[in-house]
């Protein structure tokens, strides 16, 4: 079991301005403006933390666990995979207090808030991914697959953070309907193998949302 | 077998180490629930106890950390059965000793309200079932560990408290930074625990020995009570996740924290009973009891030299100080509370409370806050409000947005005590007097929930007039409150101010009084400082000399409105001359953010004057307007010719200056002849005053649009405001925002504009309404509403924004929003649907996993045959979907939910 900080000096305001709805066309310059006033106040209440642990793979499943991995995309995400880190971040509880007193001083500010802390989630996914790895030189991995993307159910999520002990280590908990607090975390999985291929992003083609998602088309979709 | 008053008479009490340690050394499959071990492997948890007995445990914890509800939903077992197991385990290997069994209780899992989804009194209802549980199976007291967060805390220890007799400990986690995951402070946790009434309070997990030194330091400063810990075995190797710290060096950097008041030591994760042995080793070596109760035991600094370690800083006990988790305030100096929320005299908030507008009472503690209040006062009490459901309601929703503790403001025992029980910290209450029927209700629920309390000096016979009689109900009313072991910082002293132009004499008799009782009873003091001046003209001159006066006499706590710069000045001048604020730091660096009062006061002057000007221009019309006013009061049309004067007509508003200032003095809903006749003369001008389509096309309606699209929250404010001069307050809404927002809305949906824009627009509308909302206020009159929409986040869900994206929107275009807010549950859906005749009902989700119950309220509100349409949104839905689930209408935008309200509301 490992715990790990991360401080962010920026953030990735190109990601925001995505979620904002923006597309291709630039902002305009008060959402600019805002986006550089919330980004400071942001960053200043951040508290970013991962915990992992990494686990054999047999079968597809971890040996001599409760927590199991069901469906068929995490069943094909995980093939040739050797082992499995599951991996949970938190912005912590301050980035959801600084929405809620957002949203009281003005909604414009609070959405272009959630959209800067909903990128920087990912930013300290792919800086804990970064670090984890250095644990593993030479070995290929796959994307980070989330809780409750494609088929991979989300009802586990309980069980998955309490493997990872995370309410008590890092204090992401879950709620009845298997939502993680504070709201700005993420549970997901990496494969490693020393056969597979590294895979760092998921792309439009391979991603289980391409029929429905707002931002499928290559010019829309920042991961593409 | 021994009590623990009888074991907290040794001068050291020794715990047991880590039990999952133990079990994984067992061979406890990944995954298993540790508590349902207490059925199917006894054996290897006795064997554990029996371990941890041997080496010296004094005091064993029950497997029943995780045995509440939520973890235990899907184990098969009851909170009972499993509790009841594993108190009878413990008791089983305690058998023949002296060792007592506690029940313990670790966090639910789950997080409490703001941030997750769990209400507090679902919290103590979980824990309730614990204690009940542990009580019937035995156990000798209730620790309550690992706590990260204060609320959840306060809910186990009152569960506790309520639930049995049995002794509490309390523990919680903090990190390096001395706080908690959710941001709680040491001070906040001694303060708040200590009030509760908790035997022993400490820090357990998260870090090893050394570094719960500062802790353990800062726990010591904030209170007298003995101190617990119980650290890990240093930090888990990321790769053979085992701890770094051995038994012997675990003992001996313990006992360095023996100084700072620690009585009850033992070990958490990484711990076994090794550790304990060698713990309990470091315990008997210790040469005399002085030195075991932490006298002057010479401690190695880094460098090795060897120091007598008191403890470096000063203990703060003994002084006033109150809390949220995360802001302490230490009443060390004096403080400001805030006194705007409170609706006395004021006709907005009235209304907002009756209109369950929470948004604006937020954005008053949010104002308060910024201009620099330490304290807020919370006054909710309203003919019309049923005041402890407000009073509930108003605290929990400040407390997720602001962090500066709070007063308490009702003479309700009823409503101080549910306010009490959701407060999350240390609040003070105001207030309670020297009456014996009064002292009886509210002194044992401050002494129960630990809180300060206001003592206001009158009783019986009134307010006494000299400062004797004030001082002497004073001492009365404090020992009183010592006796029900509530303790002397806590009491606060309120000398009352009166009017100086009623009895000139009053105000120094105040003052006197408050010095005696500052001096003589070494009590803090508190006054409601703006009274003073009632009645006078230029108030704001006498309040902040008798400000100034009154601090000098000692006043620690005036309570008054900081957002008037003159009294924030006079406040933090003061604390220059008075040597509160070292080296004037405190004054340069707000001198830095505000402007000096010299500035204001010359504003002030200009708009006085201009005002003065256009007075004497009003003058001429001001008797034809008064006649006006006479003549409809009577019933009569307007007289011939009126209105004759130009600026009249131009601004009927101001024109009625002359006469308001004649009735100024007369409460806000008098009914007196002259009263009635203005207030008609008004309407009746409103009413006539033509609006006619072309106002979109004035500068105002013009400006208007301009702040929409750029942002300018103050330009539509004031535009508004000069607008309601002209029109009614209902034009205004229909021919300039409404159009302003569809000409902001159709650029939108063309793509001209993105959804942060629309959103800054729907911002600056609100700002608009809110002035309208003020206007409507002060003349007793409401808009007319477009229709009713119940907005609701479904039961599960939590992420709430964009359904507040689509309230803020559809408020603009003038719907009563029936917030409903988020985790909902589809039978209040219903409920509220039903009761109010709603004809449209808004639902959002943002989860696959929560649509279950989006289509579970829609089918409840179908099945009811609730005559509304139903509209839905969220990040996962799609039209299809949304029709599928029974759905009327997708909203996919904000946007798109105002138009579907517009025509639901309007066909």
């Amino acid at each position: 079991m490992n715990i790990g900080k991360i401080t962010l000096t920026n953030i990735n305001k190109g990601d925001a301005i995505h979620y904002l709805g923006f597309g291709n066309a630039d902002p305009d310059a008060s959402t600019l403006a805002l986006l550089d006033k919330c980004e400071k106040e942001l960053l200043s209440s951040l508290d970013c933390k991962y915990i992992y642990r990494v686990f054999p793979l047999e079968n597809g499943q971890i040996p001599g666990s409760s927590f199991r991995l069901r469906g068929n995309a995490i069943a094909g995400h995980l093939k040739g995979c050797r082992k499995i880190i599951l991996l949970c971040a938190t912005l912590s509880e301050g980035a959801d207090r600084l929405i809620r007193k957002k949203q009281l001083l003005g909604m414009a500010e609070a959405m272009i808030t959630d959209a800067l802390a909903s990128a920087a989630i990912e930013q300290v996914c792919d800086e804990a991914e970064r670090e984890i790895m250095k644990s593993f030189p030479g070995t290929g991995h796959t994307w980070r697959f989330g809780l409750g993307y494609g088929d991979f159910p989300l009802d586990q999520q309980a069980a998955f953070l309490s493997i990872l002990d995370a309410p008590k280590r890092i204090g992401v908990c879950s709620s009845s309907s298997f939502l993680l607090t504070p709201l700005k975390s993420v549970t997901c999985v990496i494969g490693l193998g020393e056969d597979i291929p590294t895979r760092n992003k998921k792309k439009c083609a391979n991603c289980s949302l391409r029929g429905t998602c707002p931002y499928r088309r290559t010019d829309l979709c920042s991961s593409c | 077998m021994s009590t623990i008053k009888q074991l907290l008479q040794n001068p050291l009490t020794l715990l047991d180490g880590g039990m999952g340690t133990m079990l994984q050394q067992k061979g406890m499959p990944l995954g298993t629930i540790p508590e349902t071990l207490n059925v199917t492997r006894p054996d290897w948890i006795i064997d554990i106890h029996r371990q941890y007995i041997a080496a010296g445990s004094q005091i064993i914890y029950a497997n029943t950390f995780g045995a509440n509800r939520h973890k235990l939903a899907d184990s098969g077992y009851s909170v009972p059965e499993l509790i009841q197991a594993a108190i009878h385990n413990a008791g089983t290997a305690a058998e023949g000793t002296e060792t007592l069994v506690a029940l313990d209780i670790g966090p639910i899992g789950q997080l409490l309200e703001p941030t997750g989804a769990l209400s507090f009194e679902e919290a103590y209802g979980i824990f309730m079932e614990m204690v009940t549980a542990g009580r019937d199976a035995g156990a000798d007291l209730v620790i309550i560990e690992t706590m990260t967060d204060l609320y959840e805390t306060k809910a186990a220890v009152l569960a506790a408290k309520e639930n049995s007799e049995l002794p509490i400990f309390v523990t919680m986690t903090f990190e390096e930074n001395m706080r908690t995951f959710t941001g709680c402070s040491v001070s906040a946790m001694c303060l708040t625990m200590e009030g509760l009434g908790v035997d022993a309070l400490g820090v357990n997990c998260s870090l090893g020995p050394r570094d719960l030194i500062p802790i353990v330091e800062e726990i010591h400063r904030w209170t007298s009570l003995p101190i617990i810990v119980k650290p890990n075995a240093g930090l888990p190797d990321p790769v053979t996740n085992e701890y770094n710290v051995l038994p012997d060096e675990f003992a001996e950097v313990t006992k360095q924290m023996l100084p700072f008041g620690v009585r009850i030591l033992g070990g958490c994760c990484g711990t076994n009973p090794e550790f304990i042995k060698k713990l309990s080793e470091m315990i008997r070596s210790l040469p005399s009891a002085a030195e075991q109760k932490g006298m002057n035991i010479p401690t190695e600094t880094e460098d090795g030299s060897k120091k007598t370690c008191s403890s470096a800083k000063d203990p703060v006990q003994h002084e006033l100080a109150v809390c949220t988790p995360l802001r302490t305030v230490a009443v060390n100096e004096p403080r400001i509370i805030g006194e705007r929320i409170n609706p006395t005299g004021k006709k907005r908030f009235r209304q907002a409370l009756l209109d369950g507008d929470m948004d604006y009472i937020l954005s008053q503690a949010v104002e308060q806050v910024e201009a620099g209040a330490d304290i807020l006062d919370v006054n909710v009490g309203a003919p019309g409000i049923d005041e402890k459901e407000m009073m509930v309601k108003t605290i929990k929703a400040i407390q997720s947005v602001i962090d500066v503790p709070l007063q308490i403001d009702s003479t309700k025992p009823e409503v101080i005590e549910a306010a009490l029980r959701v407060y999350n910290g240390k609040p003070i209450v105001n207030s309670v007097n020297g009456e014996e029927a009064v002292m009886e209700r509210i002194l044992p629920l401050i002494a129960k929930y630990g809180a300060s309390i206001v003592c206001l000096t009158l009783d019986e016979n009134g307010i006494p007039k000299t400062a004797d009689g004030r001082f002497e109900i004073a001492r009365k009313i404090m020992e009183r409150a010592l006796s029900y072991g509530i303790k002397k910082e806590n009491i606060l002293i309120d000398c009352l101010v009166l009017t100086v132009s009623a009895e000139q004499g009053a105000a120094m008799e105040t003052l006197k009084a408050l010095h005696r009782v500052k001096t003589e009873l070494g009590l803090k003091t508190v006054l409601g400082v703006s009274n003073i001046s009632f009645g006078l003209p230029n108030r704001l001159n006498i309040n902040t000399s008798f400000l100034t006066m009154a601090l000098y006499a000692g006043l620690d706590l005036p309570i008054m409105n900081p957002n008037l710069s003159a009294m924030m000045w006079a406040f933090k001048s003061y604390k220059v001359l008075s040597g509160d604020d070292e080296n004037s730091l405190g004054f340069i660096s707000y001198s830095g953010n505000h402007e000096p009062d010299t500035v204001q006061l010359k504003k002030t002057r200009e708009a006085l004057s201009a005002a003065e000007i256009s007075l004497e221009n009003l003058r001429q019309g001001y008797a034809s307007i008064a006649s006006y006013a006479g003549a409809f009061a009577n019933g009569a049309s307007a007289p011939s010719g009126f209105p004759q004067n130009e600026n009249v007509t131009k601004t009927p508003e101001a024109a009625f200056v002359p006469m308001l200032s004649l009735t100024a003095a007369h409460p806000a809903d008098c009914t007196c002849e002259s009263c009635r006749a203005i207030a008609n003369a008004k309407k009746q001008y409103m009413k006539k005053t033509d609006v006619s389509a072309s106002i979109p096309e004035s500068p105002e309606g013009k400006g208007i649009l301009k702040a929409m699209e750029t942002g300018m929250k103050n330009d539509g404010r004031r535009l508004t405001a000069r607008l309601l001069n002209q029109m009614d307050s209902m034009a205004i809404i229909n021919n300039i925002l409404i159009p302003a927002l569809d000409a902001v809305g159709e650029k939108f949906e063309k793509g001209k504009i993105f959804l942060p824009q629309l959103i800054l627009a729907a911002d600056v509308a609100k700002e608009c309404f809110d002035v309208i909302k003020e206007e409507l206020a002060q003349t007793d009159s409401s808009s007319e509403s477009k229709g009713k929409i119940i907005l609701a986040t479904v039961k599960g869900d939590i992420h709430d924004i964009g359904k507040n994206i689509v309230k803020v929107i559809l408020e603009n275009y003038g719907y009563d929003v029936i917030d409903l807010g988020k985790d909902v549950d589809p039978q209040l859906v219903l409920k509220t649907a039903r009761e109010q005749d709603v004809r449209l009902v808004g639902l959002s989700a943002l989860m696959t996993t929560t649509l279950g119950s989006m289509e579970e309220t829609i089918k409840l509100l179908r099945e009811n045959s609730i005559d509304c349409k139903i509209m839905v949104g969220g990040a996962v839905l799609t039209e299809d979907y949304a029709l599928r689930i029974g759905a009327d209408y997708y909203a996919k935008d904000a946007k798109t939910g105002a138009d579907i309200a517009k025509k639901v509301l309007h066909d």
